[in-house]
């Protein structure tokens, strides 16, 4: 009985967070646009654009081109959405709680991800046009590249977690949320944690297609590539995926990485304390995205996708390898 | 200021390949009338007309720069362009022209001498085709750059250039009928059904 | 197993700011073959001349091309004057280069700004087309114009530089020698603009020689050419122009985007100085040699010849050829070659073993002017759809009347390929 009622529990939370993070998500990009049009100058666009971008394109028809796989690219948009809402359920947004932190962990949030790019690929290769296949092999090659040094990333942490007896387990994004990593590790892993973030915040355009990493889509020479032949419901829908991966790696980013919550201050729970952490934990995603991606995407121009492989699967991929040796000294030698 | 004879004669033996070598883009200049008395001695009466024309500019009024206006007959035209490659590196810039009745008149226009101040000549060598004999060979393989020119002439006059590789159409649309010469003056020009008033 | 496809960049393109297709043949990324194939926005402006006097050609030479519509001007009305043996006044001559070098500026510096955009780096972008403004400002102090300036005319000028207008540029000068320092190093020194221009779309030396390269593109590639050196015409016969190559500058010349950028941004600095030169070296004097156009037409009616007309215009060396015929008022043919013209043929070597990213960079690395390239005429037997000036103002006077009457049209209701007759 309580736990039918705890899976109902669970739903019905979950279905209002998925709702939250979409809503959320597309005002951070429009904050994003904003903050990205006052860098360059410019006035940019109203703050809630995306969502009249969203509602505008609700209106319209899909069009399937005649040449496409009608079912996989039907299908392409809906599921990319949906795998990518589906990475909030296992985010700890309050202090410690994630809804679903007992059913899932790190690494079903990196598959999530990954299926995310993959599904679009699909869609890009399931439309027909030759562009869109340009723009999907471009997404896999890009995914094969930043997966490796991503894949560390994770694992080196779930080693530290495992070793230095953090409570929880390794591989669980609460156990990293609750208690910070920062202060498992000593002086010599500190600076390994330093390789480990930046690796991931190398990572981070590459998943989110935006800043130098926005090569599948790139509009100047592919045409939003992988994109191109959607439209009406269906570009909604990307339209929201891509600012919830967005949204979503920086959360990642910011339960693995930046842990301050008032819980772990005060060191008590309590109802408005968790309402407050809840709060915060937007915030925090907020400030993280501002930096890895909006600042990111303003800076830098497009690079090439080999350029853009050959530095993930060196630069970032040794990076992260630092990381991980840095680590294991420091852990080995307590 | 006429040349002297043996610099003639190493002009005169030197082979294609010697003329179209890059390097030869020429640091130096020669003044405008050594080189309309070096064609002149060349090619004789097989030059029909030689027009030096000077440009003036700045505070003091002073000439700047001279262009060289050469008509030679069509059979000339190659040797003329070869002989030319002999002084420097021929710039091209565009070939120009006009339907006069029974003639069509093409225009090349050229540039020798670019790498110095107020040393550059323009040369412009005009050549008469008449309508029954519209042919020329191309200078495709001496100066790739005159590919669009080429190519553009041939579907606005309808000359045909021997040796161009690619013929097809540059600025007409795909659909073009290509009976159709849209700079001809005569029956094969436009007609008026197929123009289009715009204002 | 190489297995090749074809994909089209163009004409209709985001990369690009005007209509031409390049088909290019890829093996994965990289571009095996292209085939280059203008002819989308040709428009016939060289047979329209036949139908109206020099006077009039001015005009529609000034509507060549938007950017670079002073060069044109210029160009059109020298093989005017050359082929009549019009005289200029100095002080025409150095207001004309005035203008060519600000319009230097204005067309270099929307052409690094759309670099920038094609590479992605739209922030580089937003600052050059916000630098660009200012000099578009004095341009219109000049001549009420931010484009199609409708400067020059036969025999002289029809603006004069006066005091306040001098004043503004030279404001302007200092306002680009303070300012356009940072976006030359935003984008030179970034290492993503490196890496996406560094040696692509090279054209060696050798071959810019023999596809008579021209301009930026030319010299990018190492060749010391320059019409305002070479043959110096208008006030240039007094303010000598060193040509800008980047072998003077850096260790070598590559003939790649990125020099084909650095070139462009240095000769920015070498026009300021122009001018600088020019507002100093300003005579008194007349700015028109003959303000009664009715005696100018009248005397270019007796005029016959040939005239060619070549100057230096921001993409490279500009040439107009005129015939007139004594007696007729019209011009007898025009013939206008823009440096696209000629740049253009060395597109397809410089494709080669690049990848299809730097394509639309590569297109767009000669400053590419198609509506210069290309001027057509709209006939066609079939022309399903092409509305024609009449046509449109009509239907724009009815929709102001149907608008003044309360009628809306509640939406685009599209030319439904009517057509006039």
């Amino acid at each position: 009985m309580t736990s039918i009622f705890i899976l109902f529990l669970k739903i019905f939370v979950g279905l209002m967070l998925m709702a939250l993070v979409v809503v959320l998500a597309l005002l951070f990009d429009g904050v994003d646009r904003i903050f990205h049009a006052r860098m360059q100058r410019r006035v940019g666009p109203p703050l809630l654009q995306p969502v009249y971008d969203i509602v505008k394109l609700m209106g319209k028809e899909n069009i399937v081109p005649r040449r496409a796989s009608r079912f996989f690219f039907m299908l392409a948009p809906w599921l990319a959405l949906v795998v990518t809402a589906m990475i909030f359920l296992y985010i700890p947004v309050s202090s410690s709680r994630a809804v679903l932190g007992t059913e899932g962990d790190m690494i079903l949030i990196v598959y999530l991800l990954a299926m995310g790019g993959v599904v679009m690929a699909v869609g890009g290769f399931a439309s027909g046009n030759p562009i869109a296949n340009i723009g999907a092999g471009r997404e896999i090659t890009l995914m094969m590249s930043y997966e490796f040094p991503l894949a560390i990333v994770i694992s080196t942490l779930a080693w530290v977690a495992y070793k230095s007896g953090m409570p929880g387990s390794p591989f669980s994004l609460e156990t990293f949320a609750s208690g910070s990593v920062w202060r498992a590790v000593g002086e010599v892993g500190d600076v390994g944690l330093v390789c480990l973030f930046l690796s991931l915040a190398f990572v981070v355009p590459g998943e989110t297609g935006k800043g130098p990493m926005d090569i599948p889509e790139a509009k100047t020479e592919i045409l939003d590539g992988l994109i191109i032949e959607y439209s009406g419901v269906n570009l909604a829908l990307l339209k929201v995926t891509f600012a919830l991966r967005s949204f979503a790696i920086s959360a990642f980013m910011t339960s693995l990485f930046v842990p301050v919550s008032l819980a772990g201050i005060v060191g008590t729970g309590g109802f408005f304390i968790a309402v407050f952490d809840f709060l915060f934990f937007w915030v925090k995603v907020f400030f993280v995205q501002m930096i890895f991606v909006t600042l990111m995407r303003t800076s830098f121009g497009r690079l090439k996708i080999g350029q853009a492989s050959r530095l993930y699967v060196m630069k970032v991929a040794g990076l992260s390898v630092t990381g991980m040796i840095l680590l294991s000294i420091d852990v080995m030698t307590r | 200021m006429t040349e002297k004879p043996e610099k003639s004669r190493e002009r005169r033996g030197m082979s294609l390949a010697d003329r179209l070598s890059v390097s030869r883009f020429a640091k130096t200049t020669t003044d405008c009338g050594t080189l309309s008395e070096g064609l002149r001695a060349r090619f004789g009466e097989r030059i029909l007309g030689l027009e030096v024309r000077e440009h003036k500019g700045g505070k003091g009024d002073e000439v700047q720069c001279r262009d060289l206006w050469v008509e030679v007959a069509p059979e000339t035209f190659r040797p003329f362009l070869e002989e030319l490659f002999t002084y420097d590196f021929v710039n091209f810039h565009v070939i120009s022209g006009d339907d006069v009745g029974d003639h069509v008149v093409l225009n090349y226009h050229l540039s020798l001498f670019q790498r110095v101040r107020g040393g550059r000549i323009g040369v412009i060598v005009t050549v008469r085709l008449p309508k029954d004999a519209l042919s020329l060979p191309s200078v495709f393989d001496l100066l790739p750059g005159s590919e669009y020119s080429e190519r553009e002439t041939r579907e606005m006059f309808g000359v045909d250039f021997a040796g161009l590789p690619n013929k097809a159409l540059v600025f007409l649309p795909e659909d073009w009928n290509e009976d159709i010469k849209p700079w001809r003056r005569d029956a094969a020009g436009p007609t008026p059904e197929v123009l289009r008033e715009l204002s | 197993m190489a297995t090749t496809y074809t994909i089209p960049v163009g004409p209709v393109h985001v990369g690009l700011k005007e209509p031409v297709t390049a088909w290019l043949e890829l093996d994965g990324e990289r571009i095996v073959s292209a085939r280059v194939r203008p002819g989308a926005i040709h428009r016939g402006i060289e047979f329209m001349a036949r139908e109206r006097n020099p006077i009039q050609v001015i005009y529609l030479s000034e509507r060549i091309c938007g950017i670079c519509s002073f060069s044109h001007v210029l160009c059109f009305i020298r093989a005017i004057e050359d082929l009549a043996s019009l005289s200029v006044p100095v002080r025409a001559q150095y207001i004309r280069t005035l203008v060519l070098e600000l319009e230097r500026i204005h067309s270099h510096l929307l052409w690094a700004g759309v670099a920038c955009y094609t590479i992605g780096f739209d922030s580089a972008f937003h600052l050059g087309m916000q630098m660009r403004e200012r000099v578009m400002d004095v341009l219109e102090l000049l001549s009420g114009n931010r484009v199609n300036y409708g400067v020059a005319t036969f025999g002289g000028v029809r603006w004069d530089v006066t005091p306040e207008l001098a004043k503004a540029v030279r404001e302007t000068i200092r306002y680009y020698r303070r300012e356009f320092a940072p976006f030359r190093e935003i984008v030179m020194e970034d290492p993503v603009a490196q890496a996406r221009m560094r040696n692509v779309g090279v054209l060696t030396r050798d071959d810019a020689v023999r596809y008579s390269a021209t301009g930026p593109t030319a010299r990018a590639s190492g060749l010391r050419v320059d019409i305002r050196q070479s043959s110096p015409y208008e006030a240039y016969a007094d303010i000598p122009v060193e040509p800008i190559v980047p072998q003077d500058y850096f260790d070598t010349a590559r003939g790649d985007v990125l020099d084909r950028f650095a070139v462009r941004v240095l000769e920015v600095y070498q026009a300021l100085d122009i001018m600088e030169k020019v507002l100093d070296g300003l005579p008194e004097g007349p700015f028109l040699a003959e303000p009664n156009l009715n005696k100018v037409l009248a005397s270019l009616k007796k005029a016959e010849g040939t005239g060619w007309g070549i100057i230096e215009a921001p993409r490279g060396d500009d040439t107009h050829i005129v015939r007139l015929k004594g007696g007729e008022d019209n011009v007898c043919w025009w013939k206008v070659r823009a440096p696209t013209y000629a740049n253009a043929v060395s597109w397809p070597v410089m494709f080669q073993g690049n990848e299809l990213a730097d394509a639309p960079l590569i297109i767009n690395s000669i400053d590419p002017c198609i509506s210069c390239m290309e001027r057509m005429m709209v006939t066609d037997g079939s022309n399903a759809g092409i509305v024609t000036k009449e046509d449109l103002l009509k239907r724009c006077r009815q929709k102001t009347f149907d608008l003044k009457a309360g009628k809306f049209p509640g939406g685009f209701n599209g030319f439904k390929g009517e057509t006039k007759r």
